[in-house]
């Protein structure tokens, strides 16, 4: 799948559209973010309700191109900011991270 | 020094328990422990501790600055434990600070430092040298849950704080959501932050300490 691919899930909403459309061929889903850089596939999409500038900086290590955050969490100004200038792109569900899993499970 | 007169310090303002030197990834250069100890003596403060994440490493060159400066030096870290949430361990003994440093070295999970990602890691002698670069990541998680911190300390030797816990983010009530009955010596609370809510049961069990938890000179 693309990241783009994701903008056809309804129950997905993109905020951060300013990314690389690469190709995802795994995902990765944490709330640790020492979990997610010891064991991460590089390139994965990341499902998560960690968002914060340091997600977007485990992003950039592990070359990560989309962050799902889960529960309709609060995304903050500087999240945002920090995933447009890595061009990671950024969506927000009301799913949890085993809902959003699934979703991207199908996809993958 | 004693734990009470340290936290009574900090009350009447004269105590900063909480600040970063330039071995966290996420302070900047130009916080040498020579400019901290400054600091400390320019703005009043007795006491001064460092508190790196999750390292010792600035410590010796720390505690020479703040001797020249007539500050007291505390020393320690703030650990990451294995939740993800930050606590002030603190003590006056720079000895038992390194040993604590050896072991907290032993369990952090071993990030390569990718400086382009999270910056330098520079430990510092007293001739204000970079000695060497800590070559893991210091913003991981340590293999250590918040109530083993016990096991490797000596309680009356140490100040055990749990950091920012109003914070939305690396707080014992982000990542776990309650505080748990654990013999806290205090608890930080962050001033001036959209934060979380603080239960009242909680803030009148603990002492509060407010600390600047300084990353930049400026």
């Amino acid at each position: 799948m693309k990241v783009s691919d994701l903008k056809n899930i309804e129950e997905i909403k993109l905020v951060q559209d300013s990314f690389d459309d690469v190709d995802v061929v795994a995902g990765y889903t944490s709330d640790l973010l020492s979990d997610v850089m010891a064991n991460a596939l590089n390139g994965s999409i990341l499902i998560t309700i960690q968002a914060h500038k340091n997600t977007i900086a485990v992003c950039k290590l592990l070359d990560m191109k989309a962050v799902i955050i889960c529960n309709d969490r609060e995304t903050d100004e500087d999240f945002l900011a920090s995933a447009k200038q890595e061009n990671v792109a950024i969506f927000v569900t009301e799913l949890n991270q085993y809902q959003a899993s699934n979703i991207v499970g199908t996809l993958l | 020094m004693d734990k009470k007169e340290i936290l009574s310090l900090n009350k009447q303002g004269k105590a900063d328990l909480h600040i970063h030197s330039c071995l966290s990834p996420c302070a900047s250069l130009d916080m040498s422990p020579r400019n901290i100890a400054k600091y400390g003596k320019e703005n009043g403060f007795d006491v001064v501790a460092l508190t790196d994440h999750s390292s010792a490493k600035n410590c010796p060159a720390f505690k020479y600055e703040c001797e020249k400066q007539g500050v007291t030096p505390l020393f320690g870290m703030e650990l990451t434990t294995k939740e993800e949430l930050h606590v002030l361990c603190i003590t006056d003994d720079l000895a038992k600070a390194m040993l604590f440093d050896k072991v907290v070295e032993e369990k952090i999970l071993k990030i390569p430092n990718d400086l382009t990602v999270f910056g330098e890691q520079p430990v510092v002698n007293e001739k204000e040298e970079v000695i060497m670069q800590v070559p893991y990541y210091l913003g991981a998680a340590v293999d250590m849950s918040v109530d083993d911190i016990w096991d490797f300390i000596d309680v009356t030797e140490w100040l055990i704080i749990p950091s920012h816990i109003n914070r939305k983010k690396y707080s014992l009530i982000s990542q776990l959501g309650f505080v748990p009955d654990l013999p806290f010596d205090a608890i930080e609370i962050s001033k001036n932050i959209n934060g979380l809510q603080v239960p009242d049961d909680v803030l009148n069990k603990y002492q509060v300490v407010y600390n600047s938890d300084r990353h930049f000179m400026e």
